[in-house]
């Protein structure tokens, strides 16, 4: 009777399955069930390979990559006495993506792709690796290739993202808006494409529409953080400081990342409590001092911020290269001429200013960076072009920034178009 | 390091260092990779004649499974951007002849309503408007959100299919789930007016209904992992001759209490069968858009359609079709499918059972099992069809009358009742037991045909219908109730005082406890 039990998770797994898979389930209820199979049959790769891919949703849901890492250790495991299993690398692969490693993801996604050429995911990851490395068009084909295989929740957001990068916010928003109808059974992933679909309406000026998705990804997934950084934004953009205060301090609370620090930091200072914004910045220096306890050398969002208070400039630099090195799409360009701006090398930034614009996304903060450098290079049409455009996207897209830029363009012309 | 940790701060410091986030971690997409897609996920299909009407064929297509009654507030539409089809082969080749097409549309009717569906009595107030009792027209104001869909038939395939519109300028709407008695008094008079004829014999109902599937999925998933209460011989998964002969559950249904949406269509067989021949061959699938990724403008998605999902035998997919290749069967053709031959004649399931209860099972190849993937006289009776690539089809013999209830058996052709499954499938038929028997052999003769194999879940929680379409109609949110181990809803081993039984032959209905471990 020792196999009893797998046969019984076997008849019970084929009848989850019957309802659409272990999905249905909720990932805690998920995690369970896998661990009990691994418990009565631990030597089953398929088994160890369900768990693994649980705690990779568990990851998505938590950010907290202590489950990253539990996946990896028990794929290695899988790998070890099962070297060529398909989905033991599949999972390998998206691990190495949530680790940034870009590269390998490009060559482990081709190479599995000669034995397994319809694989939706491996198109997917493939698309996505290029995407952040910067080379558009080999993603625009990867992603062909993944709405081929399986049109829906998956592929959808990503042609999102492609059409957004490169420019096009009409598309971005149609494909998206299909993506969130298609939408599964874990509600995070719904609530992902709805806070995405939220940011590219914000992006785009239309507050109103970003709230409501923003608030829709709230109900879909209670207490996804950045859902809540999503209204912060709103209501920062409508000058309700108190209300942005609210829901960032709960982002925040949920996961501490580098940009609820930031956003956090204006607000007090513009709601007049410098103590409060003083911590953030402390908090800021937390989170640094662990990345380099880490050994970690890239941090383009960590860079922006610091570049945007003005302070730890050598330091922001430093994370803005080491980023550039190992990617250059338009987010690091972006980010490092911002950095080089504050370092006053304005030739530098203007170079890498121009590359971050060459998609035409419609990313208000890319235009307001351009104007700035371009202004400081004395090239007044050209920054009242840019600035006017950044403002024309969202004239309120951050309350700092958007004041300047307003400023930065009255100064310009004498007066506000 | 820091001046000074001040409460907040040494909170998130906690947060920071408990769950290091790697501060990079936001700066990359990690957008969801393999969302399940729900509402092309088809749970369950259907193909009998019937019953009221042996001229005819019913087949239905159940989709967007374990809805929750209580789910407000906009319940569960149909996607309109995906593509339902019912499809059947009457030339033995595995590749359609006719199908059936379903496009819904959603209209929002009341936008500023927060719910889907609200009414009350007479209207509230000029407010809330009068309860929903019908689905178009005065009944209808409080029907926030509704569906309606198009039917289209299609002769042939490809490019020189022949296409007709079956909706015939009719408005054809969706019925909503069942809110509650308040919202919809009386809920089957509602449901009813979904039950549309197009003429020519044919009629459509599409909405949300019962979840007519039963099975024990071990519903709290951290208890242990088997059944050993008292309703079974002492080893899980076989039964003792009692239980296998009752109508009554020895175990809690874990579907009990939860709706599906389901797309129903009945059509004359004269419609659907070819040259003479009854035996017909059915599947269901869905499907979605292609959307080119380089385009300008909204209001894309117009691309070719894809499939996404497919079905035909229930837990073929899942029992049968191993992990790695579960993905390429959801998207390849039936014609196709002796690809995956390997896993029809050599099941690990077949194996697991050997091992575990030491019943010798047909050896490999399960030639046995053919009926499930070809033509075979066992369902056909006729040695003029012939087999047909292998293929996984619903394959339903037109010609055998539809058994009645009195004689109709959970356990269909196992049990001698040759109207269900694997001739067709009917609602009632326990694929789960006849899909654990059938793989232990219980198609290949003696002596494999004598495990009494089962998950001690012999019936549906409410009791289905005995005209089209054949399903309970929707649960209530308000009403509805999930079996659970533990609480009343199996047994027929309980009496009363005076030996009554308490059990009536509805599983709901019993009032045994439902065993826990």
């Amino acid at each position: 009777m020792r196999n009893l039990p797998i046969l019984i998770l076997t008849v019970r797994l084929a009848g989850a399955a019957h309802f659409g898979g272990l999905e249905q389930l909720s990932t805690d209820q998920r995690i369970a069930v896998a661990q009990q199979a691994v418990a009565a049959a631990g030597e089953d790769a398929a088994t160890v390979n369900n768990l693994a891919a649980a705690y990779l949703q568990k990851m998505r849901e938590t950010s907290d990559f202590g489950y990253v890492e539990k996946a990896e250790r028990l794929v290695a495991k899988v790998l070890a006495t099962h070297p060529g299993d398909y989905e033991a690398l599949i999972l390998h692969t998206e691990a190495e993506l949530n680790r940034h490693h870009f590269a390998q993801v490009v060559e482990s996604t081709q190479r599995l792709s000669k034995t397994a050429p319809e694989d939706a995911r491996l198109w997917g990851m493939l698309g996505d690796a290029l995407m952040e490395i910067g080379d558009y068009d080999r993603a625009a084909s990867a992603y062909e290739q993944m709405v081929q295989l399986r049109p829906g929740l998956s592929s959808y957001n990503r042609v999102a993202w492609y059409r957004f990068v490169t420019g096009d916010a009409a598309g971005a928003i149609s494909a998206m808006t299909q993506a969130v109808h298609a939408a599964g059974a874990a509600p995070e992933n719904l609530a992902w494409c709805l806070v995405d679909l939220g940011h590219m309406y914000f992006k785009t000026g239309r507050l109103d529409e970003a709230q409501s998705n923003y608030t829709a990804a709230l109900e879909t997934f209670p207490g996804y953080h950045p859902a809540f950084a999503g209204l912060g934004r709103v209501h920062a953009a409508r000058h309700h400081t108190v209300e942005a205060i609210a829901n960032y301090r709960r982002a925040q609370a949920i996961v501490p990342l580098p940009e609820y620090a930031g956003a956090l930091r204006v607000l007090y200072l513009a709601a007049h409590h410098p103590a409060e914004a003083h911590q953030q910045d402390e908090l800021l220096d937390v989170i640094d001092q662990l990345a380099r306890a880490t050994a970690e050398k890239t941090n383009r969002s960590l860079a922006v911020i610091f570049a945007d208070e003005n302070r730890q400039l050598p330091r922001a630099l430093e994370l803005a290269q080491n980023e550039w090195n190992f990617r250059q799409d338009v987010y690091t360009y972006d980010a490092l001429a911002w950095v080089l701006y504050c370092n006053g090398r304005y030739a530098e930034a203007q170079s890498a200013a121009s590359k971050a614009l060459v998609q035409g996304t419609p990313e208000p903060a890319f235009y307001y960076h351009a104007g700035m450098i371009a202004a400081a290079r004395h090239r007044q049409e050209q920054a009242r072009e840019l600035l006017a455009k950044a403002l024309a996207l969202n004239p309120v897209w951050d309350p700092e920034q958007a004041a300047q830029a307003a400023r930065t363009l009255d100064a310009l012309t004498g007066s506000r178009p | 390091m820091l001046k000074r940790s001040t409460p907040f701060l040494a909170a998130v410091l906690a947060a920071l260092l408990g769950a290091p986030v790697p501060a990079f971690a936001a700066s990359h997409r990690e957008a969801p990779l393999t969302a399940l897609d729900h509402p092309a996920d088809i749970t369950d299909f259907f193909a009998f004649v019937s019953y009221d009407d042996p001229t005819k064929v019913t087949f239905l297509l159940n989709v967007d499974p374990l809805l929750e009654p209580a789910n407000g507030p906009n319940y569960f539409p149909f996607d309109p951007e995906v593509l339902y089809t019912i499809k059947i082969d009457n030339t033995y080749d595995a590749v359609e002849d006719i199908s059936f097409e379903f496009r819904f549309q959603t209209e929002i009717r009341a936008p500023g309503v927060y719910t889907g569906f609200i009414g009350a009595g007479a209207g509230i107030g000029g407010v809330i408007p009068p309860a929903v009792t019908a689905l178009d027209g005065a009944g209808a104001a409080g029907l926030s959100l509704r569906q309606n869909y198009t039917v289209t038939m299609v002769q042939g395939s490809g490019d020189t299919a022949v296409r007709t519109d079956l909706t015939g300028g009719k408005k054809l709407f969706a019925v909503p789930s069942n809110v509650g008695p308040r919202t919809m008094p009386n809920y089957a008079a509602l449901a009813r007016q979904g039950i549309f004829s197009l003429g020519n014999g044919v009629r459509v109902f599409a909405g949300t209904v019962d979840d007519p599937f039963y099975i024990d999925l071990g519903a709290t998933f951290d208890s242990a992992n088997f059944r050993t209460g008292a309703f079974f011989t002492g080893s899980p998964l076989i039964m003792t001759a009692a239980d296998d002969a009752s109508t009554l559950n020895s175990a809690a249904d874990t579907v009990s209490g939860y709706n599906v949406n389901t797309i129903a269509i009945e059509v004359p067989i004269s419609m659907v069968t070819a040259n003479g021949k009854a035996t017909i061959g059915a599947w269901g699938a869905t499907y979605r858009q292609q959307m080119t990724v380089r385009s300008a403008g909204p209001n894309q998605g117009s691309g070719p359609w894809v499939q996404v999902q497919r079905m035909a035998n229930p837990l073929i997919n899942e029992v049968i079709i191993g992990t790695g290749d579960k993905d390429k069967w959801s998207r390849s053709q039936p014609k196709d499918d002796s690809q995956f031959a390997a896993y029809d004649l050599d099941p690990v399931l077949a194996k697991a059972i050997n091992t575990v209860f030491g019943l010798a099972v047909p050896p490999a190849p399960r030639t046995d099992l053919l009926p499930l993937v070809q033509y075979t006289t066992a369902i056909t009776g006729d040695s003029s069809i012939p087999a047909g690539p292998i293929a996984d089809l619903l394959r339903l013999n037109t010609g055998i009358q539809p058994a009645p209830a009195a004689s109709r058996s959970r356990l269909a052709l196992l049990a001698g009742d040759n109207a269900g499954f694997p001739n067709g499938r009917r609602v009632s038929d326990d694929v789960t037991d006849i899909a654990l028997r059938v793989v232990a052999g219980a198609l290949a003769g003696p002596p494999y045909n004598l495990y009494r194999l089962g998950d001690g879940v012999n019936s549906n929680d409410v009791p289905y219908q005995e005209t089209f379409p054949y399903v309970a109609f929707a649960q209530s949110g308000r009403n509805r109730r999930h079996v659970d181990p533990g609480e009343p809803g199996c047994g027929n081993a309980v009496q009363n005082s005076s030996n009554d039984v308490l059990s009536t032959s509805s599983g709901s209905l019993a009032q045994g406890p439902c065993p826990v471990n």
